[in-house]
C-alpha cells in the first residue's frame, strides 16, 4: 500500500470576506520507505497540507488517506509521527514529562519508557537537559525536543514541518543523519522545507507547490533538470509558473 | 474504549503547568492573610470572633478554588490553541473527550492542593479556638462540597475556554457562577410574573442555569445544621449530571474545530 | 478555520444575549425593590422604602449565598459605628434587619438590639425584632427574656411582657433570674421599682460585658428618672399642680439641670407623676 495518497485535495478559507483556496485540487502519493519534501514559497499551502495529513484539519474536498487509512483513526494515530513548526510545550514541564506524558498517550509499557526516552535524548543530544523545564529551552532545543516527541512511538509515517529550521549547521547536520537512519529503517518521512540544499541531500522526491496549486512533482534529478541545484531549478519553476498564469 | 492512562497523563501534567504557575501560590497566600486577619476582627465585633473566623475561612476557601476553577480554567484550552502546544498533542492517539477529562481533572487537582494548605490552616485555627472535632468535621464537608460544585464550574469553564478568550470565558463563567447561586431569585421572578408567558421564560432558565446553591452548606454548618445523607446523595447526582450535560456540549463543539 | 469561527461566534452571541437578558431583568427587579417605587414595593414583600442601604429583601437577593459572610461583615460595621450613634434610630434598626435578614440566627444581633434600640424609644421596632428571633431561634431563651424585660419598662403592656418571659422560661432560662422578674412584673409595683429590680438583677448575673454595661446604663438612667420624679412630687406638694413640662421644674429651680444625654428628648409629664419621652428631638 501507500505510505500517503492524496486525491484532489482542496481547502479554502475565508480570507478578508473572501473564498480563497489554500489549497487547489492538490495529489500526490508516496510510496512506504521514500522521504518526500514538500517545497514552496511562504504562504503556498504547505502547513495547510500536513496539517491535513496528520487531522489537524479536513479537506474541504478530495481525500486524504495515510497507510489507507484516514488520518483522524486511532489506528493510523498511533503509527505516525508529527512535529509542527516552530514546535512548542508546555513551559512549566521538563522534557522528561513531557515524553513521559505521551508515552503514556502511545501506550508504551512502562518499563519500556524511560529507556526509550533517554535512547531518544541521547539521539536528539537533549539527554543532559532533559530534567530541565521547556521555559529554559532555546530556539534550536525546542526543535530537537520537537523531532524527539514526533519518534518516540517508533512510526512508520513520519511528518516534519521545517524540522531544520532554527538549528545551527551543526545541529542540521546531526537531523539529517537521524532521517537518514530513520529512512534506511524503512520509515517514510514526509517533510516541509525551504532549506533547498537539506532538501536535495536527503530527499528520494520532492514535490513544489505555489499558491496552493502543485506545480512540479517526481525524483530530485527529474525536477532539478538541467539546473545546477535544486535551488535554481525551484526559483526558476516557481518564475515560469507565475509567469504563465499572470499572462 | 476509553484509555485512562492517556487521561490521567494529561491530568497529571495540567496539575503539573498550573500548579507551578506562581499566581496560585500567591493567590494560596492571600487566603491565608485573611484567615489571620478575621482572627483580629474578632476582637471588633465584640467578642463573636468564633463565628466570624469560622464563616470567613469557610468563605475564603470557597473562594480561592472558585477563583482557581474560572481564571486558570478559562485559559486552559486556549492557551493550548494560542501556543500550538494543541499541535502536539491532537495528532497523538487520544480523543477529544479524553483530553477534556484529563484537563478537568488535572485542574481538579490542582484546586484540591491549593486549597489543602489553607484548609489545614483553618481547621487548625478553628479547633484552637475551641470548636469541637464533630464541628471542624462538618467544616471540612462543607468544603468538600464546595469542590463538587467546583467541578462544575471547572466544566463550564473549560466550555468556554474552547469558545472564545480567556477573558471572555472567565466573564461567562462568573457570570454563571453569579447566576447559580441567585437560584431563588429565579424563583421570585417566576412568582412575580405569574400568569404571563415571561414566566415560562424564567422557568426555562431555571433549569437551564446550574443550581450552584444546592451545594452551599457554609452558612448552616455553622449552626451545626448537616446536610443528610441523602442530601448529599442528590446533590452528587445532580452535579453528575449537569456536568455531564455540560461536558457533552464541551465535546461537541471540541470535536468540530479545526486548527 | 471557517467552520471553527462561525461556531465560536455564533454560540457566544447568543450567549452574551442570554446572560444580560437575564441580568437586565433581575437588575429591574432589585431596582424596583431598593427605589422608591410605590408601585413595585406594594407587589413585593420585602420592600422597606427608606434609602439609603437597600432593603434587606435585596440585600439577600445579592448575597449569592454568602449570607453568613455578609451577615458578619453588617455586623462588624454596625458595631463600629454604634458607639457614635446618638438615636438616629432608622440607620440602627435597619442594618439589625439586614444582618438578621441574611443569617436569622445568628443570636447577638437579636440581644443587642433589643438592648440599646428601645432607649430611644421605637418600640414597635424592638417587638419586630425580637419576634423575628423568637422564631428563628427556637432555642434560645435569651431573646424572649430581654423581649419582655424591654416591653415591661418601655412598653405599656406588661401582659406581652409576661408572655415573652414565660417563653424564656420554657426554653429553660435561668430559672432563678426569670421568675423573679415574672414575680416582680405580676405585683405591678410602681414601674421604676420593677424595672430597677430587673436591671439590677441583670447586671449581676449577665457575664457578657456589653450587657452588663449596657444594663449600668439603664440603671443610671433610672437613677436620673427617679430623681426627677421624686422633684415633681415636690414640686406637686409646694405648687399645688402637676408641673406641665420639664421647663417648669428647670425654671422654678427644682431641677437644676437636665442631664446632656437626656437633652435629645422631648419629656411630657403624666397625671400620675412619672416623666415619660414623648418625640425625639428638643423641645
Amino acid at each position: 500500500m501507500e505510505a500517503i495518497k492524496l486525491e484532489h485535495v482542496t481547502k479554502t478559507f475565508s480570507i478578508k470576506g473572501r473564498e480563497t483556496p489554500v489549497v487547489s485540487d492538490l495529489s500526490l502519493s508516496i510510496a512506504q520507505g521514500k522521504v518526500f519534501g514538500f517545497l514552496g514559497p511562504n504562504g503556498a499551502g504547505k502547513t495547510t497540507t500536513i496539517k491535513m495529513l496528520v487531522g489537524l484539519s479536513r479537506p474541504d474536498d478530495g481525500t486524504v488517506a495515510v497507510l489507507e487509512k484516514g488520518p483522524e483513526a486511532m489506528e493510523t494515530k498511533m503509527k505516525i509521527g508529527f512535529m509542527p513548526e516552530h514546535p512548542s510545550f508546555y513551559v512549566y514541564l521538563t522534557a522528561r514529562e513531557l515524553l513521559l506524558m505521551i508515552a503514556d498517550i502511545f501506550k508504551i509499557p512502562k518499563k519500556e519508557q524511560k529507556e526509550r526516552i533517554e535512547a531518544l535524548m541521547k539521539k536528539v543530544e537533549l539527554f543532559e537537559v532533559m530534567d530541565d523545564r521547556v521555559r529554559k529551552y532555546s530556539k534550536g532545543m525546542l526543535q530537537r525536543l520537537g523531532v524527539a516527541q514526533a519518534l518516540i512511538n517508533n512510526p512508520d509515517v513520519i511528518f516534519l514541518d521545517e524540522p531544520l529550521d532554527g538549528l545551527d549547521p551543526l545541529g542540521r547536520s546531526e537531523i539529517k543523519k537521524l532521517l537518514l537512519d530513520l529512512k534506511k529503517e524503512g520509515k517514510t518521512i514526509f517533510f516541509n522545507s525551504h532549506i533547498l540544499s537539506d532538501v536535495e541531500d536527503i530527499c528520494d522526491e520532492v514535490g513544489i507547490i505555489d499558491k496552493g496549486v502543485l506545480i512540479a512533482y517526481g525524483t530530485v534529478a527529474a525536477v532539478k533538470g538541467e539546473s545546477k541545484s535544486l535551488e535554481d531549478a525551484f526559483v526558476s519553476i516557481i518564475e515560469k509558473n507565475r509567469k504563465t498564469h499572470d499572462k | 474504549m476509553i484509555n485512562n492512562r492517556s487521561i490521567i497523563a494529561v491530568a497529571v501534567n495540567t496539575f503539573r503547568e498550573s500548579f507551578r504557575d506562581r499566581i496560585l501560590l500567591g493567590a494560596t497566600f492571600i487566603s491565608i492573610f485573611f484567615i489571620l486577619f478575621s482572627l483580629f476582627v474578632g476582637s471588633i465585633s465584640l467578642d463573636q470572633d468564633a463565628k466570624i473566623i469560622q464563616d470567613t475561612g469557610l468563605t475564603v476557601i470557597f473562594l480561592l478554588q472558585v477563583f482557581v476553577a474560572i481564571f486558570v480554567g478559562a485559559s486552559l484550552i486556549y492557551k493550548e490553541v494560542e501556543r500550538k502546544t494543541f499541535f502536539i498533542l491532537i495528532p497523538k492517539p487520544i480523543r477529544r473527550s479524553e483530553i477534556i477529562i484529563g484537563k478537568c481533572m488535572g485542574l481538579m487537582m490542582t484546586t484540591i492542593a491549593v486549597s489543602a494548605l489553607t484548609t489545614v490552616f483553618f481547621l487548625g485555627t478553628v479547633l484552637a479556638k475551641g470548636a469541637s472535632v464533630a464541628l471542624a468535621a462538618s467544616f471540612l464537608l462543607a468544603i468538600a462540597l464546595g469542590l463538587v460544585e467546583t467541578v462544575l464550574i471547572v466544566l463550564i469553564s473549560l466550555f468556554f475556554s474552547s469558545l472564545t478568550t480567556p477573558v471572555l470565558a472567565s466573564l461567562y463563567t462568573a457570570a454563571l457562577f453569579l447566576i447559580g447561586h441567585s437560584s431563588d431569585v429565579i424563583y421570585s421572578l417566576i412568582r412575580q410574573y405569574q400568569g404571563s408567558l415571561a414566566r415560562y421564560f424564567f422557568y426555562f432558565f431555571y433549569y437551564l442555569f446550574p443550581n450552584l446553591e444546592k451545594f452551599n452548606v457554609r452558612n448552616d454548618v455553622i449552626y451545626q445544621i448537616v446536610p443528610s445523607v441523602s442530601d448529599i446523595a442528590l446533590m452528587v447526582l445532580y452535579a453528575f449530571a449537569y456536568g455531564a450535560f455540560v461536558f457533552a456540549l464541551t465535546v461537541m463543539v471540541f470535536k468540530d474545530r479545526e486548527y | 478555520m471557517r467552520t471553527l469561527s462561525l461556531n465560536r461566534s455564533v454560540v457566544a452571541s447568543v450567549l452574551v444575549l442570554l446572560v444580560f437578558l437575564f441580568l437586565s431583568s433581575w437588575a429591574q427587579q432589585i431596582f424596583d425593590v431598593s427605589a422608591q417605587s410605590p408601585a413595585a414595593a406594594k407587589k413585593n414583600i420585602f420592600l422597606d422604602l427608606q434609602p439609603p442601604l437597600l432593603s434587606p429583601g435585596a440585600e439577600k437577593n445579592i448575597s449569592f449565598g454568602f449570607d453568613n459572610a455578609l451577615a458578619d461583615w453588617n455586623w462588624i460595621d454596625l458595631i463600629q459605628t454604634l458607639h457614635a450613634w446618638r438615636g438616629d434610630n432608622r440607620s440602627v434598626a435597619k442594618k439589625l434587619d439586614i444582618i438578621t435578614a441574611l443569617d436569622p440566627r445568628f443570636e447577638y444581633p437579636y440581644i443587642i438590639g433589643i438592648f440599646i434600640v428601645p432607649f430611644y424609644d421605637r418600640i414597635d421596632e424592638v417587638r419586630a425584632l425580637g419576634l423575628k428571633g423568637i422564631e428563628a431561634l427556637p432555642n434560645s431563651w435569651k431573646i424572649p427574656f430581654y423581649l419582655g424585660v424591654q416591653m415591661s419598662y418601655k412598653g405599656n403592656d406588661q401582659e406581652e411582657a409576661l408572655r415573652y418571659l414565660n417563653i424564656a422560661k420554657e426554653r429553660g432560662g435561668n430559672p432563678g433570674l426569670v421568675s423573679a422578674l415574672i414575680a416582680a412584673i405580676s405585683a405591678k409595683t410602681g414601674k421604676y421599682e420593677a424595672s430597677r429590680a430587673l436591671w439590677q438583677k441583670i447586671y449581676e448575673t449577665e457575664q457578657d460585658q456589653t450587657l452588663k454595661k449596657a444594663a449600668q446604663g439603664w440603671l443610671e438612667r433610672l437613677d436620673v428618672l427617679e430623681r426627677i420624679k421624686q422633684e415633681i412630687g415636690l414640686y406637686y406638694k409646694t405648687v399645688g399642680k402637676m408641673p406641665a413640662s420639664m421647663n417648669d421644674l428647670l425654671q422654678k429651680g427644682y431641677l437644676k439641670g437636665v442631664p446632656e444625654d437626656m437633652l435629645q428628648y422631648t419629656y411630657a409629664i403624666t397625671p400620675d407623676g412619672n416623666l415619660e419621652i414623648i418625640k425625639l428631638g428638643p423641645q
